[in-house]
C-alpha cells in the first residue's frame, strides 16, 4: 500500500499551476484494481463523475478556473473507471488517489450463513455507536457519499428501522464494493479507506466464478453458520453437512496461490472466523451464552484483551462438535481470531425480525479485531490478553 | 387448456402426462420410476445428448431444461441458489450452469400492478415460504447455445427474500430463436416457485415440436393488439428504435415502469429485426451491468440506475419521443407496426446488415417511398382519400410524380393490406359509383386498382387467390387491366408465367381472345406444335387456355399448319385428333376451332385425300368433331362419304339399324341440322356445321 501527499488546500491563482496540482492529487498510485486486480487503470483518463441527470458516469473535465474547494467537492463523487475483463466498473477515487491508506475486507461463507446481516450489523455499530468507537480512537464516516447512502438506505435502515430481513445477495450482479468507509485513527493521525466486499455465497463456492477481488484483500471475515454443523445443532436437526464450507476452501486456495506464492506456512493476511447466529447455540453450549451475555458489559466489544480467550472457546467448541472443517482459516492465515456473534439475536418471523427481541450481539468485536490485526488500531490488547479468562477458556485460540 | 409437460418415459409403461394447467405443478416434478439420480452417464436415451458438445450430439428435436432454486446442496454441490433439477447430463449441466447462473436471479422489487399478466399463478401472495412475485422473462445467447429463462423472485425456506426460482429451457440457437422465446412467454409448462424438485433432480427433455406450437400461439397473442398500441407505449417504442438507430450495435436499457414489457419487446424485435445483431432480452432485470446482460434490458423498479457501461444506451420509459428530423424513420416504422403488426414488418427488413448509423440511412432509402413515408402511409392516405376525412397531403401524395410515389408505396404492401384497400374501393364504388367520386377519390381508386392488378399479375396463379378475388370484385375497366398486362409483357416471362397471366386476366373478367394482338404477342416466340402440345396438355383442365392456344396457332396461320399438306404430316393430324377428343365436350367450339386449323392449313376446302384420312382417323378414334370438320370443309363426293359416316355412326351409337336411303339423318346433339346432301357438286358449300 502506498500513500502520497494529500491534495493541497491552497486557492488556485495560476490556472495551469492549479491544474498541475489537481492532476497530482488524482494521479494513480500504481495499485491494482481492487476488483479485477488489473494494473494501469488509475490514471487521469479514467476519472469519471456522475452526470447531472445522475444516470451515468461521464469523463471528468477539469475546469481551469475552478477553485480548489469546488474541485474537491466535485471529486467527492469522482470515480475511476476500470475496464475490467469486459465488465467495466467504477471505484471511488479516494480509494486510490493516495490520500488514505487503502485496505480491503472481504466476507467469506456459503449461502445463507448470514454474511450480509452480520456485515450490516458491523457497519451499523461502527458508524452509529460513536462513543463506543471513540474508545478505540476511531472516527468513521462514509468514503463515498453515494455508496454510503445506498448502503444505509437499503441495508441499515431496512434492518434496524424496519426490522426487515435483508434480501439475499444475488450472484448475478457484477462484483462491486458493498461499502467504503473513511476510518480515521485520531491517536495516530492516520486515515484509512476501508472498502468491504460482500459477494454472494454462490459465487464464492463456484470454482470457475469470477472473484479476482479475493486476491487483493487485506483482511477476511470467515462467517460460520452453526446450523450447518450437525454436531452443534442437534435440536434443529441434521440440516448441515460435515465437509466444511466450500467457500472457505476455495477462497483459501485462491489466496494461498495469489498472496503466498512462496508457500510460506501462513498466508500473510489477518482473518477472523465468526460463528454467526450464535444465539441459536446459547442454550446448548454454555460458553456461547457466556460470551453473548458479556456483550452487555460496558466496553466489552472494544476490549481486545478478551479476544484470545474467546478465540480459544470458539476453537474448542468447533473442534469438539464436528466443526473442525470450519477451522481451516486458523491453520492457514498468519493472524486469526475466532468470535461469537449474532447479527440480529433472533430468527425472522414472516420476513421480519420481532422487534422486542431484535438485538445484535457482538457484531463489532470481530471487525475491530480485524482492524487491529490490519494495523488500523492498536493491537496491544490482542497481544496482552486478560490475566483471568472470563470463562474457562485457554489462551490457545489466537495465534 | 391442457399442457404436455413431459414426454413419455423411456420405458416403464407410463403414458405421457397431459394435464390441465392447474394440476401441472405436482405432476411436472414427477420423475419416471425407472430413472435414478443423475450420474455422469447420459441421463436418458430420450435426451440423446452427452457431456460432449451440445450442438454436435444433441437431439435436434428436444430441448433440455434446468430448474434453479435455493438448496443445500444443489446439483453442482453448493449451498445456495443453483440447479436442483435438470434433464441434462452432469457435464452439460456444469457447462450451462457456468454460463447462466448469473442470469437466473430475478429482480425482487414489487412489480407494477399492470404487469399482472406476468404474475405467477402458481404461488400465493404474502411473505411466507411460498410467496412469489412477478416473474422476469429473458432470452439469452451464450457460448453453450440459447436459453429462455423464466425467473421468479421468491423467499427461501427461512422466509428470507431475494432468492430466486428459475425455470430454464436450453438448446441451440436454431432451436430456441428469439421468436420462439417471445412466443413461449405464456407457455403452460413453465414451472412455478411452489413446486418441489424430484429426488435426484431428474427431469426429462421436452419435445421441440410442442414448444414451437405453443410459441406460434403465443406470438399470435402478442401480435394481436398491435392496432391498439397507443401512447405511451408507442412513444416508448419510437424512442427506443431511434436510440438503436443512433448506434445500432449498442445494447439498450429501458429504465422505469413499462406497462406491457413483452409487447414492447415483441414490437422492437419485429421492427428492428436483425438490425444491430441478434436480439436477446430481459423483461425484469435487476441490473444491466456486466457482459452477461441481454442486449435489451428492461430494468425492474428499484434497480441501480447508475450506468457503468457507457456503450449501453439507456432510455427512460417516460421519455418523450425525439423531435429531430432523423427520427422520422423510427416514427414511420412504429406507425407501420401499429398498422400491420409483426407480419407487416417482414417486408421492411433491411437487405444488408445494419451495424452503424450509415446503414440505417441505407435501410431507410431501401424501404421508404419518400423521406419518412413508408408504403403503409400511402395505404393510409388512400383510405382517407376514399373515406370521408381526406387531408390535402393525401391527394398530394397520390399526385406526386404522376402517381409514382403512390404506385411505389402501394406496391410494397402485403396482400392483406391490398385486399383491405380493394374492399375500401369497392365500398366507395358501391356507395357513390364512379361518377359520384371526387377527383382525389377516383385517383386513389384507380391507383389502388392498378396496384391490385399488378399484385395479381406478379405472383403465380392461384397463390394470390384472395387478392385475385378482391380485385375481380372491383370489376375494373378492361382497358385498365389490359394496360397493366401490357406493362407486364414488356418484361421477359417464363411460359408458365405467361399462362398464369392469361388465367389471371380471365379471373379478372378480361379474358384474352385469340384474335387479340396481345395473345399473338405473348406466344410469338413459340412454335405451332409447341403451342398445340400445350393445348393438348391443358385441354382437360383448362379449356379456355387450350382453345386460346390452338386458336392462336390457327389465327396466325402458323407454318406448321402448312406442313399438314404434306403426306408425312399425318402425325400432326393425329395430334390434332387428340386435341379434338379432349375438347369434344363442346361440339360447337371444337368444330369452330378445327375449322380454323384445317382452314389455315388447306384453305376453304379440304382435299379429298385429307378428308378420307380424317375419316379413317375418326373411325379409329370415334372423334366426332373431326367428322364435323370434315363434313364442313369437304365438298362433292367425299362430302357425301362423310355424311354417310356421320349417319352410320349416329345409328350405331344408339344400337339402331341404319334407316333406309332417303330418310333424313338425325341431328347431332348441339349441332345444327345439316342440310341433306343434294348430290355431288364441286360448288356445294359445307353446310350443317356449327358456326
Amino acid at each position: 500500500v502506498t500513500t502520497s501527499e494529500p491534495a493541497s488546500g491552497d486557492r488556485a491563482v495560476d490556472p495551469s499551476a492549479s491544474r498541475r496540482r489537481r492532476t497530482a492529487g488524482t494521479r494513480g498510485t500504481g495499485q491494482p484494481c481492487p476488483i479485477c486486480l488489473r494494473a494501469g487503470w488509475d490514471d487521469l483518463d479514467n476519472v469519471r463523475v456522475i452526470s447531472q441527470d445522475r444516470a451515468s458516469y461521464v469523463p471528468f473535465t477539469p475546469d481551469p478556473w475552478e477553485t480548489e474547494e469546488s474541485l474537491r467537492t466535485r471529486l467527492t463523487e469522482a470515480y475511476l473507471r476500470c475496464e475490467g475483463r469486459g465488465s467495466p466498473h467504477h471505484l471511488p477515487i479516494a480509494l486510490t488517489d493516495g490520500r488514505f491508506v487503502s485496505l480491503r475486507v472481504g466476507f467469506v461463507g456459503a449461502g445463507r450463513t448470514g454474511k450480509t446481516h452480520l456485515f450490516t450489523a458491523m457497519i451499523q455499530r461502527l458508524g452509529m455507536d460513536t462513543a463506543l468507537v471513540n474508545r478505540c480512537g476511531l472516527r468513521v464516516s462514509g468514503l463515498d457519499r453515494r455508496l454510503h447512502q445506498e448502503f444505509m438506505g437499503t441495508r441499515v435502515r431496512r434492518m434496524f428501522n424496519d426490522y426487515a430481513v435483508l434480501d439475499a445477495t444475488p450472484s448475478g450482479a457484477p462484483i462491486n464494493l458493498a461499502e467504503a468507509l473513511l476510518v480515521d485513527n485520531i491517536r495516530t493521525g492516520r486515515s484509512y479507506a476501508v472498502s468491504f466486499f460482500d459477494v454472494s455465497g454462490e459465487r464464492l463456492q463456484q470454482a470457475d466464478a469470477d472473484r479476482d477481488f479475493l486476491g487483493g484483500l487485506d483482511g477476511l471475515v470467515f462467517v460460520v453458520d452453526p446450523t450447518t454443523i450437525r454436531g452443534l445443532t442437534r435440536l434443529t436437526g441434521p440440516t448441515g453437512g460435515v465437509v466444511g464450507d466450500e467457500a472457505f476452501r476455495l477462497s483459501i486456495e485462491q489466496l494461498s496461490l495469489v498472496r503466498n506464492p512462496n508457500r510460506y506456512p501462513f498466508i500473510p493476511i489477518p482473518a477472523v472466523v465468526v460463528v454467526n447466529k450464535a444465539d441459536r447455540l446459547r442454550f446448548q453450549h454454555l460458553g456461547v451464552d457466556h460470551w453473548l451475555e458479556r456483550a452487555n458489559e460496558d466496553g466489552e466489544e472494544v476490549n481486545l484483551r478478551t479476544v484470545r480467550a474467546e478465540s480459544a472457546d470458539v476453537y474448542a467448541m468447533l473442534a469438539t462438535h464436528g466443526g473442525k472443517a470450519w477451522l481451516d482459516p486458523v491453520e492457514r492465515f498468519v493472524d486469526t481470531t475466532l468470535h461469537y456473534a449474532s447479527a440480529t439475536g433472533v430468527d425472522p418471523v414472516e420476513g421480519s425480525f420481532p422487534r422486542d427481541r431484535f438485538r445484535p450481539r457482538r457484531p463489532l468485536k470481530p471487525l475491530l479485531t480485524l482492524f487491529a490485526m490490519m494495523g488500523i488500531i492498536d493491537r496491544t490488547g490482542l497481544d496482552q490478553p486478560a490475566a483471568d479468562p472470563p470463562y474457562g477458556g485457554s489462551a490457545a485460540g489466537g495465534r | 387448456m391442457t399442457a404436455m409437460i413431459w414426454p413419455p418415459p423411456e420405458r416403464g409403461g407410463e403414458p405421457p402426462v397431459t394435464l390441465p394447467t392447474g394440476e401441472r405443478e405436482l405432476a411436472s416434478w414427477a420423475r419416471p420410476a425407472d430413472q435414478g439420480a443423475m450420474d455422469s452417464q447420459t441421463p436418458a436415451t430420450t435426451t440423446g445428448g452427452t457431456s460432449a458438445g451440445w450442438l454436435a450430439r444433441g437431439n435436434p428435436e428436444q430441448v433440455h431444461q434446468i430448474v434453479y432454486r435455493w438448496a443445500d446442496p444443489t446439483l453442482t454441490g453448493i449451498r445456495g441458489v443453483g440447479p436442483v433439477a435438470t434433464s441434462l447430463a452432469r457435464g452439460e449441466l456444469e457447462r450451462w450452469d457456468g454460463q447462466l447462473r448469473e442470469s437466473v436471479w430475478a429482480a425482487t422489487a414489487d412489480p407494477p400492478a399492470d404487469t399482472a399478466w406476468l404474475a405467477d399463478d402458481t404461488g400465493t401472495s404474502g411473505t411466507g415460504p411460498n410467496a412469489v412475485r412477478a416473474a422476469g422473462y429473458a432470452y439469452l445467447l451464450v457460448p453453450a447455445g440459447a436459453a429462455i429463462i423464466r425467473k421468479t423472485p421468491t423467499v427461501d425456506g427461512d422466509g428470507r427474500p431475494g432468492s430466486t426460482f428459475a425455470h430454464v429451457l436450453v438448446g441451440s440457437p436454431e432451436q430456441l430463436t428469439v421468436a420462439t422465446a417471445l412466443g413461449l412467454y405464456a407457455w403452460a409448462g413453465w414451472l412455478g416457485a411452489v413446486a418441489q424438485p424430484p429426488a435426484g433432480g431428474r427431469l426429462l427433455p421436452l419435445e421441440l415440436s410442442g414448444l414451437i406450437g405453443a410459441a406460434q400461439s403465443g406470438i399470435a397473442q402478442l401480435d394481436e393488439p398491435h392496432r391498439q398500441l397507443r401512447s405511451p407505449i408507442s412513444e416508448l417504442i419510437t424512442t427506443v428504435v431511434d436510440t438503436v438507430f443512433a448506434s445500432p450495435a449498442a445494447p439498450v436499457t429501458i429504465v422505469g415502469t413499462v406497462p406491457a414489457p413483452l409487447t414492447v419487446v415483441y414490437a422492437l424485435v419485429s421492427i428492428l429485426g436483425s438490425a444491430g445483431g441478434p436480439w436477446t432480452f430481459g423483461t425484469r432485470e435487476r441490473t444491466d451491468l456486466g457482459a452477461a446482460a441481454p442486449r435489451l434490458v428492461l430494468l425492474a423498479p428499484g434497480a441501480d440506475l447508475l450506468a457503468a457501461d457507457q456503450d449501453r444506451r439507456r432510455v427512460n420509459a417516460n421519455q418523450r419521443p425525439p423531435a429531430h428530423p432523423e427520427a422520422r424513420f423510427a416514427r414511420a416504422l412504429v406507425r407501420e407496426f401499429i398498422r400491420a403488426g409483426g407480419a407487416g414488418m417482414v417486408a421492411l427488413q433491411p437487405a444488408r446488415p445494419v451495424t452503424v448509423a450509415a446503414d440505417v440511412a441505407a435501410w431507410e432509402q431501401q424501404v421508404s417511398v419518400a423521406p419518412g413515408i413508408l408504403p403503409g402511409d400511402v395505404a393510409d392516405a388512400g383510405r382517407r382519400l376514399l373515406g370521408d376525412a381526406p387531408r390535402p397531403e393525401d391527394r398530394e401524395l397520390f399526385e406526386a410524380q404522376n402517381g409514382a410515389f403512390a404506385h411505389a408505396g402501394l406496391g410494397w404492401l402485403p396482400d392483406a393490406a391490398l385486399i383491405e384497400l380493394a374492399t375500401v374501393v369497392l365500398a366507395r364504388l358501391t356507395a357513390s359509383g364512379k361518377s359520384g367520386m371526387a377527383h382525389g377519390q377516383r385517383l386513389a381508386a384507380n391507383t389502388i386498382g392498378d396496384v391490385a392488378v399488378d399484385a395479381c399479375l406478379n405472383g403465380p396463379y392461384p397463390d394470390r387467390q384472395p387478392v385475385l378475388d378482391a380485385t375481380a370484385a372491383l370489376s375494373l375497366p378492361p382497358p385498365l387491366v389490359r394496360a397493366r398486362l401490357e406493362a407486364h409483357l414488356a418484361r421477359p416471362a417464363t411460359l408458365e408465367h405467361r399462362l398464369d397471366l392469361l388465367r389471371i386476366m380471365d379471373v379478372l373478367g378480361c379474358p384474352i381472345r385469340s384474335d387479340d394482338r396481345l395473345a399473338a404477342a405473348m406466344f410469338a416466340d413459340l412454335s405451332g406444335p409447341r403451342l398445340l402440345d400445350l393445348a393438348v396438355r391443358l385441354a382437360g383442365e383448362e379449356r379456355y387456355l387450350a382453345m386460346l392456344l390452338a386458336e392462336v396457332v390457327a389465327v396466325r396461320r402458323d407454318p406448321a399448319l402448312a406442313e399438314m399438306r404434306r403426306d408425312n404430316a399425318l402425325p400432326l393430324r393425329r395430334y390434332l385428333s387428340q386435341l379434338a377428343r379432349v375438347l369434344g365436350s363442346d361440339p360447337a367450339e371444337t368444330t369452330r376451332l378445327f375449322t380454323l386449323l384445317f382452314g389455315g392449313a388447306y384453305g376453304r376446302w379440304l382435299p379429298a385425300r385429307v378428308v378420307r384420312e380424317i375419316l379413317a382417323v375418326a373411325q379409329e378414334t370415334t372423334d366426332d368433331p373431326l367428322l364435323w370438320v370434315a363434313q364442313r370443309l369437304a365438298r362433292g363426293r367425299v362430302r357425301r362419304e362423310v355424311e354417310r359416316t356421320v349417319v352410320a355412326r349416329h345409328w350405331r351409337s344408339r344400337g339402331l339399324p341404319q334407316p333406309q336411303r332417303g330418310r333424313t339423318p338425325p341431328a347431332w346433339p348441339g349441332v345444327a341440322q345439316p342440310t341433306p346432301p343434294a348430290g355431288p357438286s364441286r360448288s356445294d358449300p359445307p353446310t350443317g356445321s356449327p358456326s
